[in-house]
Protein backbone atom coordinates (compact mmCIF):
# COMPACT_ATOMS: atom_id res chain seq x y z
CA UNK A 1 0.00 0.00 0.00
CA UNK A 2 2.47 2.70 -0.77
CA UNK A 3 0.77 3.62 -3.87
CA UNK A 4 -0.23 7.20 -3.05
CA UNK A 5 -4.23 7.79 -2.51
CA UNK A 6 -4.74 8.98 -5.75
CA UNK A 7 -3.84 6.25 -8.17
CA UNK A 8 -5.57 3.00 -5.51
CA UNK A 9 -8.78 4.08 -6.16
CA UNK A 10 -9.45 2.53 -9.58
CA UNK A 11 -10.98 4.90 -12.12
CA UNK A 12 -13.98 4.61 -14.15
CA UNK A 13 -13.70 6.21 -17.82
CA UNK A 14 -17.16 5.02 -18.63
CA UNK A 15 -18.99 7.19 -16.41
CA UNK A 16 -21.14 9.09 -18.37
CA UNK A 17 -21.28 13.64 -17.41
CA UNK A 18 -24.34 14.06 -14.99
CA UNK A 19 -27.30 15.18 -17.18
CA UNK A 20 -26.99 18.70 -16.05
CA UNK A 21 -23.87 19.21 -17.60
CA UNK A 22 -25.02 17.18 -20.80
CA UNK A 23 -25.83 19.54 -23.85
CA UNK A 24 -27.20 17.20 -25.88
CA UNK A 25 -28.33 13.54 -25.80
CA UNK A 26 -25.25 11.39 -26.66
CA UNK A 27 -25.22 12.65 -30.52
CA UNK A 28 -22.55 12.10 -32.76
CA UNK A 29 -21.24 14.52 -34.73
CA UNK A 30 -23.04 14.94 -38.04
CA UNK A 31 -22.69 16.64 -41.49
CA UNK A 32 -24.50 20.31 -42.15
CA UNK A 33 -28.20 20.02 -43.06
CA UNK A 34 -28.48 19.03 -47.10
CA UNK A 35 -31.14 20.14 -49.43
CA UNK A 36 -33.96 18.20 -49.83
CA UNK A 37 -34.07 15.64 -52.91
CA UNK A 38 -36.74 17.57 -54.50
CA UNK A 39 -35.45 20.65 -54.03
CA UNK A 40 -32.22 19.29 -56.19
CA UNK A 41 -34.08 17.28 -58.31
CA UNK A 42 -36.27 20.56 -59.50
CA UNK A 43 -33.10 22.75 -59.56
CA UNK A 44 -30.70 20.33 -62.14
CA UNK A 45 -33.57 19.90 -64.46
CA UNK A 46 -34.23 24.17 -65.14
CA UNK A 47 -30.09 23.97 -65.31
CA UNK A 48 -30.01 21.31 -68.07
CA UNK A 49 -32.76 23.32 -70.06
CA UNK A 50 -31.14 26.25 -69.89
CA UNK A 51 -33.91 28.15 -69.69
CA UNK A 52 -33.72 31.28 -67.90
CA UNK A 53 -36.70 32.03 -66.11
CA UNK A 54 -38.00 35.70 -66.31
CA UNK A 55 -36.16 38.16 -63.61
CA UNK A 56 -38.69 38.31 -60.74
CA UNK A 57 -40.33 41.62 -60.08
CA UNK A 58 -40.26 41.08 -56.01
CA UNK A 59 -36.96 40.04 -54.72
CA UNK A 60 -37.24 36.16 -53.23
CA UNK A 61 -36.39 35.06 -50.19
CA UNK A 62 -33.14 32.85 -50.24
CA UNK A 63 -33.00 29.92 -50.43
CA UNK A 64 -32.78 27.78 -46.68
CA UNK A 65 -32.49 23.86 -45.40
CA UNK A 66 -33.88 22.87 -42.77
CA UNK A 67 -32.80 22.40 -39.41
CA UNK A 68 -29.85 19.33 -38.49
CA UNK A 69 -29.80 18.34 -34.73
CA UNK A 70 -27.89 21.12 -33.86
CA UNK A 71 -30.19 23.92 -34.70
CA UNK A 72 -27.85 24.61 -37.96
CA UNK A 73 -29.61 25.99 -40.46
CA UNK A 74 -27.60 27.08 -44.41
CA UNK A 75 -28.81 30.24 -45.95
CA UNK A 76 -27.98 30.62 -49.43
CA UNK A 77 -27.31 33.61 -51.49
CA UNK A 78 -29.92 32.51 -54.36
CA UNK A 79 -33.83 31.89 -53.55
CA UNK A 80 -33.17 28.58 -55.62
CA UNK A 81 -30.81 25.72 -54.05
CA UNK A 82 -27.71 25.18 -55.00
CA UNK A 83 -27.29 23.19 -58.18
CA UNK A 84 -24.47 21.16 -56.56
CA UNK A 85 -24.54 20.32 -52.41
CA UNK A 86 -20.61 19.38 -51.03
CA UNK A 87 -22.66 18.73 -47.90
CA UNK A 88 -24.68 16.03 -49.28
CA UNK A 89 -20.64 13.90 -49.63
CA UNK A 90 -19.62 14.67 -46.19
CA UNK A 91 -19.21 11.34 -44.26
CA UNK A 92 -18.78 10.81 -40.73
CA UNK A 93 -14.79 10.35 -41.67
CA UNK A 94 -14.51 13.73 -43.25
CA UNK A 95 -15.96 15.59 -40.08
CA UNK A 96 -13.90 13.44 -37.55
CA UNK A 97 -10.27 12.17 -36.63
CA UNK A 98 -11.53 8.58 -35.31
CA UNK A 99 -8.83 6.64 -36.19
CA UNK A 100 -9.44 3.46 -37.90
CA UNK A 101 -12.79 4.57 -39.15
CA UNK A 102 -11.31 6.15 -42.50
CA UNK A 103 -12.20 4.27 -45.51
CA UNK A 104 -9.43 2.76 -48.03
CA UNK A 105 -9.17 6.65 -50.05
CA UNK A 106 -9.80 5.24 -54.17
CA UNK A 107 -6.79 6.10 -55.58
CA UNK A 108 -6.62 9.53 -57.69
CA UNK A 109 -7.91 9.51 -60.96
CA UNK A 110 -4.62 10.13 -62.30
CA UNK A 111 -3.74 6.72 -61.86
CA UNK A 112 -3.12 5.95 -65.90
CA UNK A 113 -3.52 1.56 -65.53
CA UNK A 114 -7.85 1.40 -65.48
CA UNK A 115 -7.55 -2.06 -63.18
CA UNK A 116 -6.92 -1.88 -59.64
CA UNK A 117 -3.18 -2.57 -59.42
CA UNK A 118 -2.04 -5.11 -57.90
CA UNK A 119 -0.39 -5.58 -53.69
CA UNK A 120 2.94 -6.72 -55.66
CA UNK A 121 3.13 -3.94 -58.24
CA UNK A 122 4.72 -3.51 -60.62
CA UNK A 123 4.46 -7.41 -60.42
CA UNK A 124 1.09 -9.46 -61.39
CA UNK A 125 1.44 -11.48 -58.15
CA UNK A 126 3.74 -12.99 -55.48
CA UNK A 127 5.65 -15.45 -57.27
CA UNK A 128 6.67 -12.94 -60.05
CA UNK A 129 7.79 -10.27 -57.24
CA UNK A 130 9.44 -12.71 -55.45
CA UNK A 131 11.53 -14.18 -58.80
CA UNK A 132 12.24 -10.41 -59.58
CA UNK A 133 13.64 -9.62 -55.88
CA UNK A 134 15.74 -12.78 -55.88
CA UNK A 135 16.78 -11.90 -59.70
CA UNK A 136 17.58 -8.40 -59.02
CA UNK A 137 18.39 -8.31 -55.41
CA UNK A 138 20.54 -11.29 -54.91
CA UNK A 139 23.75 -9.86 -55.75
CA UNK A 140 25.75 -10.34 -59.35
CA UNK A 141 27.21 -13.95 -58.49
CA UNK A 142 25.52 -16.95 -58.06
CA UNK A 143 25.94 -18.34 -54.85
CA UNK A 144 24.85 -21.82 -52.58
CA UNK A 145 22.92 -19.30 -50.73
CA UNK A 146 21.38 -17.74 -53.38
CA UNK A 147 20.63 -21.34 -54.83
CA UNK A 148 19.01 -21.83 -51.81
CA UNK A 149 16.60 -19.14 -51.93
CA UNK A 150 15.75 -20.04 -55.68
CA UNK A 151 14.85 -23.46 -54.37
CA UNK A 152 12.44 -22.30 -51.66
CA UNK A 153 10.74 -19.48 -53.97
CA UNK A 154 9.66 -22.38 -56.26
CA UNK A 155 9.01 -24.91 -54.20
CA UNK A 156 6.81 -22.95 -52.22
CA UNK A 157 3.52 -24.45 -52.31
CA UNK A 158 1.68 -21.74 -52.94
CA UNK A 159 4.03 -21.25 -56.12
CA UNK A 160 2.14 -19.85 -59.15
CA UNK A 161 4.06 -21.00 -61.74
CA UNK A 162 1.09 -19.99 -64.54
CA UNK A 163 0.94 -16.43 -62.90
CA UNK A 164 4.92 -16.45 -63.48
CA UNK A 165 4.53 -17.15 -67.29
CA UNK A 166 1.91 -14.82 -67.89
CA UNK A 167 4.23 -12.44 -66.54
CA UNK A 168 5.86 -9.49 -69.08
CA UNK A 169 9.00 -9.64 -67.23
CA UNK A 170 10.58 -7.23 -70.02
CA UNK A 171 8.30 -4.17 -69.81
CA UNK A 172 8.31 -4.80 -65.92
CA UNK A 173 12.47 -4.57 -65.73
CA UNK A 174 12.02 -1.59 -67.81
CA UNK A 175 9.76 0.40 -65.98
CA UNK A 176 12.02 -0.81 -62.79
CA UNK A 177 14.82 0.79 -64.20
CA UNK A 178 13.10 4.09 -65.44
CA UNK A 179 13.66 6.90 -63.28
CA UNK A 180 11.09 9.67 -63.66
CA UNK A 181 13.36 12.74 -63.29
CA UNK A 182 16.22 11.74 -66.01
CA UNK A 183 13.90 10.54 -68.60
CA UNK A 184 14.75 12.65 -71.66
CA UNK A 185 14.26 15.95 -70.53
CA UNK A 186 14.33 17.79 -67.54
CA UNK A 187 11.30 17.42 -65.98
CA UNK A 188 10.89 20.65 -65.15
CA UNK A 189 10.55 22.03 -68.80
CA UNK A 190 8.68 18.70 -69.49
CA UNK A 191 5.28 20.75 -70.71
CA UNK A 192 2.42 17.76 -69.55
CA UNK A 193 3.97 18.19 -66.43
CA UNK A 194 2.75 21.71 -66.14
CA UNK A 195 6.19 23.55 -65.22
CA UNK A 196 7.55 26.40 -66.96
CA UNK A 197 11.06 28.06 -65.96
CA UNK A 198 11.02 32.25 -66.62
CA UNK A 199 14.03 34.58 -66.69
CA UNK A 200 13.11 37.02 -63.76
CA UNK A 201 15.20 39.92 -64.26
CA UNK A 202 15.13 43.32 -61.93
CA UNK A 203 16.91 46.92 -62.17
CA UNK A 204 19.45 47.21 -59.60
CA UNK A 205 20.69 50.97 -58.83
CA UNK A 206 24.33 51.82 -58.42
CA UNK A 207 24.74 54.82 -56.79
CA UNK A 208 26.76 58.05 -57.79
CA UNK A 209 29.95 56.77 -56.15
CA UNK A 210 30.32 53.42 -58.28
CA UNK A 211 32.24 53.20 -61.43
CA UNK A 212 28.90 52.58 -63.43
CA UNK A 213 26.26 54.62 -61.66
CA UNK A 214 22.82 54.39 -63.06
CA UNK A 215 20.49 51.66 -63.38
CA UNK A 216 21.80 48.26 -64.51
CA UNK A 217 19.09 45.33 -65.62
CA UNK A 218 19.90 41.83 -63.53
CA UNK A 219 18.53 38.88 -65.26
CA UNK A 220 19.84 35.17 -64.82
CA UNK A 221 16.73 34.77 -62.13
CA UNK A 222 15.10 31.52 -62.99
CA UNK A 223 11.97 30.92 -61.78
CA UNK A 224 10.11 27.60 -61.84
CA UNK A 225 6.25 27.79 -61.60
CA UNK A 226 2.92 26.86 -62.72
CA UNK A 227 0.37 28.43 -64.93
CA UNK A 228 -2.27 29.25 -62.12
CA UNK A 229 -5.24 29.04 -64.19
CA UNK A 230 -3.91 25.75 -65.04
CA UNK A 231 -3.96 24.53 -61.80
CA UNK A 232 -7.43 25.80 -61.34
CA UNK A 233 -8.51 23.86 -64.21
CA UNK A 234 -6.68 20.60 -63.42
CA UNK A 235 -8.53 21.26 -60.06
CA UNK A 236 -11.88 21.16 -61.13
CA UNK A 237 -11.68 18.43 -64.12
CA UNK A 238 -10.79 16.51 -60.60
CA UNK A 239 -14.06 13.97 -60.13
CA UNK A 240 -12.54 13.31 -56.25
CA UNK A 241 -12.19 16.61 -55.09
CA UNK A 242 -15.11 18.54 -57.12
CA UNK A 243 -17.76 15.98 -55.40
CA UNK A 244 -16.71 18.33 -52.35
CA UNK A 245 -15.94 21.40 -53.69
CA UNK A 246 -18.22 24.29 -52.54
CA UNK A 247 -19.42 26.14 -56.02
CA UNK A 248 -21.80 28.61 -53.82
CA UNK A 249 -21.04 30.08 -50.27
CA UNK A 250 -23.56 29.96 -47.68
CA UNK A 251 -24.37 31.85 -44.40
CA UNK A 252 -24.55 28.92 -41.87
CA UNK A 253 -26.91 30.40 -39.12
CA UNK A 254 -27.51 29.01 -35.30
CA UNK A 255 -30.83 30.11 -33.23
CA UNK A 256 -30.31 29.33 -29.83
CA UNK A 257 -32.77 29.16 -27.53
CA UNK A 258 -32.22 32.18 -25.41
CA UNK A 259 -31.53 34.69 -28.40
CA UNK A 260 -34.54 36.27 -30.39
CA UNK A 261 -32.25 36.70 -33.55
CA UNK A 262 -30.05 33.90 -35.47
CA UNK A 263 -26.88 33.91 -34.85
CA UNK A 264 -24.00 33.57 -37.62
CA UNK A 265 -21.79 30.79 -37.50
CA UNK A 266 -18.05 30.94 -38.69
CA UNK A 267 -15.65 28.77 -39.39
CA UNK A 268 -14.86 27.69 -43.14
CA UNK A 269 -13.74 30.07 -46.10
CA UNK A 270 -16.94 29.55 -48.01
CA UNK A 271 -19.57 30.37 -45.57
CA UNK A 272 -17.10 33.98 -44.37
CA UNK A 273 -19.11 37.25 -45.25
CA UNK A 274 -15.59 38.13 -47.79
CA UNK A 275 -16.79 34.79 -49.76
CA UNK A 276 -20.36 35.91 -49.53
CA UNK A 277 -19.63 39.71 -50.75
CA UNK A 278 -17.41 38.45 -53.95
CA UNK A 279 -20.31 35.88 -54.72
CA UNK A 280 -22.48 38.67 -54.28
CA UNK A 281 -20.96 40.85 -56.18
CA UNK A 282 -20.06 38.47 -58.75
CA UNK A 283 -23.56 37.95 -59.41
CA UNK A 284 -24.75 41.58 -59.40
CA UNK A 285 -21.76 42.30 -62.17
CA UNK A 286 -22.45 42.49 -65.99
CA UNK A 287 -22.81 39.31 -67.27
CA UNK A 288 -19.86 38.07 -70.03
CA UNK A 289 -21.38 39.10 -73.68
CA UNK A 290 -24.34 36.28 -75.06
CA UNK A 291 -22.97 33.98 -71.87
CA UNK A 292 -25.98 32.62 -69.63
CA UNK A 293 -23.57 30.23 -67.50
CA UNK A 294 -24.01 30.18 -64.04
CA UNK A 295 -21.12 31.97 -62.67
CA UNK A 296 -18.78 31.06 -59.09
CA UNK A 297 -15.81 32.35 -57.03
CA UNK A 298 -12.93 30.05 -56.79
CA UNK A 299 -11.12 31.33 -53.60
CA UNK A 300 -7.38 31.22 -53.82
CA UNK A 301 -5.82 30.59 -50.40
CA UNK A 302 -1.89 31.48 -51.22
CA UNK A 303 0.92 29.94 -48.39
CA UNK A 304 4.52 29.89 -48.79
CA UNK A 305 7.04 28.64 -46.18
CA UNK A 306 11.16 28.95 -46.85
CA UNK A 307 12.28 25.67 -45.59
CA UNK A 308 16.04 24.39 -44.99
CA UNK A 309 16.60 21.28 -46.94
CA UNK A 310 19.41 19.51 -44.90
CA UNK A 311 20.57 19.88 -41.46
CA UNK A 312 23.62 21.47 -42.35
CA UNK A 313 24.62 23.79 -45.25
CA UNK A 314 21.96 26.31 -46.04
CA UNK A 315 20.44 24.50 -49.31
CA UNK A 316 16.83 26.16 -48.99
CA UNK A 317 13.63 26.28 -50.84
CA UNK A 318 10.93 28.72 -50.98
CA UNK A 319 7.74 27.15 -52.59
CA UNK A 320 4.45 28.69 -52.58
CA UNK A 321 1.50 26.22 -52.37
CA UNK A 322 -1.83 27.05 -53.50
CA UNK A 323 -5.45 26.32 -51.59
CA UNK A 324 -8.74 26.59 -52.38
CA UNK A 325 -10.64 27.97 -50.05
CA UNK A 326 -14.14 26.04 -51.68
CA UNK A 327 -12.90 23.18 -49.79
CA UNK A 328 -13.60 22.64 -46.22
CA UNK A 329 -10.52 23.21 -44.03
CA UNK A 330 -10.93 19.71 -42.10
CA UNK A 331 -10.52 18.52 -45.56
CA UNK A 332 -7.10 20.43 -46.58
CA UNK A 333 -5.85 20.00 -43.44
CA UNK A 334 -5.26 16.37 -43.91
CA UNK A 335 -1.81 15.26 -46.01
CA UNK A 336 -3.99 12.20 -47.10
CA UNK A 337 -6.51 15.03 -48.77
CA UNK A 338 -3.50 16.08 -51.44
CA UNK A 339 -5.47 19.19 -51.41
CA UNK A 340 -2.08 21.73 -51.85
CA UNK A 341 -0.58 22.72 -54.74
CA UNK A 342 2.82 23.36 -55.31
CA UNK A 343 2.80 26.39 -58.13
CA UNK A 344 6.14 27.88 -57.11
CA UNK A 345 9.28 27.92 -56.12
CA UNK A 346 11.05 31.30 -55.49
CA UNK A 347 14.41 32.93 -55.70
CA UNK A 348 15.68 34.93 -53.34
CA UNK A 349 18.71 37.66 -53.34
CA UNK A 350 20.96 36.67 -50.70
CA UNK A 351 24.35 39.01 -49.82
CA UNK B 1 20.81 28.08 -55.21
CA UNK B 2 23.41 29.35 -57.19
CA UNK B 3 21.57 32.82 -57.88
CA UNK B 4 23.25 34.18 -54.63
CA UNK B 5 26.99 33.85 -56.42
CA UNK B 6 25.92 34.98 -59.93
CA UNK B 7 24.35 38.28 -58.13
CA UNK B 8 27.71 38.88 -56.16
CA UNK B 9 29.56 38.92 -58.98
CA UNK B 10 27.13 40.91 -60.82
CA UNK B 11 27.44 43.70 -57.68
CA UNK B 12 31.20 43.77 -57.85
CA UNK B 13 31.36 43.62 -61.53
CA UNK B 14 29.46 47.50 -61.20
CA UNK B 15 31.26 48.40 -58.27
CA UNK B 16 34.63 47.97 -59.10
CA UNK B 17 34.95 44.65 -56.31
CA UNK B 18 32.89 46.57 -53.36
CA UNK B 19 29.73 45.13 -53.94
CA UNK B 20 26.75 46.84 -53.11
CA UNK B 21 25.46 48.01 -49.53
CA UNK B 22 22.85 46.18 -47.09
CA UNK B 23 20.05 48.53 -48.33
CA UNK B 24 20.36 48.17 -52.18
CA UNK B 25 20.31 44.35 -51.33
CA UNK B 26 16.84 44.50 -49.81
CA UNK B 27 15.97 47.00 -52.72
CA UNK B 28 16.53 44.20 -55.16
CA UNK B 29 15.35 41.20 -52.57
CA UNK B 30 12.18 43.09 -52.84
CA UNK B 31 12.05 43.83 -56.59
CA UNK B 32 12.59 40.07 -57.20
CA UNK B 33 10.05 39.38 -54.86
CA UNK B 34 7.57 41.01 -56.63
CA UNK B 35 8.87 40.41 -60.52
CA UNK B 36 8.05 36.55 -59.32
CA UNK B 37 5.04 37.12 -58.57
CA UNK B 38 4.47 38.96 -61.60
CA UNK B 39 5.64 36.41 -63.63
CA UNK B 40 2.88 34.28 -61.14
CA UNK B 41 0.12 36.87 -61.97
CA UNK B 42 0.46 36.60 -65.58
CA UNK B 43 -2.13 37.78 -68.62
CA UNK B 44 -3.84 34.49 -68.37
CA UNK B 45 -4.76 35.00 -64.88
CA UNK B 46 -5.56 38.66 -65.27
CA UNK B 47 -7.79 37.75 -68.03
CA UNK B 48 -9.40 34.53 -66.29
CA UNK B 49 -10.00 37.06 -62.97
CA UNK B 50 -11.65 39.68 -65.42
CA UNK B 51 -13.61 37.54 -67.31
CA UNK B 52 -13.51 34.15 -66.00
CA UNK B 53 -12.55 30.89 -67.36
CA UNK B 54 -15.56 28.82 -68.41
CA UNK B 55 -15.09 24.68 -66.91
CA UNK B 56 -17.13 21.94 -67.65
CA UNK B 57 -17.58 20.54 -64.18
CA UNK B 58 -17.95 16.79 -63.16
CA UNK B 59 -21.55 17.19 -62.46
CA UNK B 60 -22.03 17.74 -66.07
CA UNK B 61 -22.92 21.23 -65.86
CA UNK B 62 -20.84 24.25 -67.55
CA UNK B 63 -20.03 27.10 -65.12
CA UNK B 64 -17.71 30.26 -65.45
CA UNK B 65 -14.96 30.62 -62.70
CA UNK B 66 -13.61 34.01 -61.54
CA UNK B 67 -10.66 33.36 -59.55
CA UNK B 68 -10.19 35.49 -56.55
CA UNK B 69 -7.24 35.74 -53.92
CA UNK B 70 -9.21 35.09 -50.16
CA UNK B 71 -5.62 34.58 -48.09
CA UNK B 72 -1.96 35.09 -48.13
CA UNK B 73 -0.34 33.48 -45.16
CA UNK B 74 3.52 34.12 -46.34
CA UNK B 75 6.96 34.62 -44.76
CA UNK B 76 8.93 36.95 -46.42
CA UNK B 77 13.01 36.66 -45.45
CA UNK B 78 14.07 39.61 -45.39
CA UNK B 79 17.77 38.54 -44.69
Amino acid sequence: MDLPLAQRRKRRNDVKLPKRYRQFQDVLPEPLPSIPINEVDQSSDSSSHRSIPAPPLEILPPFRTPRNIFGLVRQFFSSNPPSHDPEEAVTLEDISAIPGSRREQPLSNMETTPQAPSLYYPYPNRSSLELGDWYWNGGVQKSQQSFNDLLSIVTNPDFDSAGVLATPWDKINKMLGQNDFEDGNEEWEDEDAGWRKTEVSIQVPFSRTSNHPGVVPYSGVELYHRSLVAVIREKLANTGDDEKFHYEPYQLLWQPGHLQSEVNIQGELYTSPAFMDAHHDLQNSLREPGCDLPRAIVALMFWSDATHLTSFGNARLWPIYLYFGNESKYRRCKPSCHLGNHVAYFQKVTS
Amino acid sequence: LKLPDSFKDFACQHTGGKGVGRECITHCHRELFQAQWGVLLDDEFLEAYAHGIIIKCCDGIVRRFYPRIFTYSADYPEK
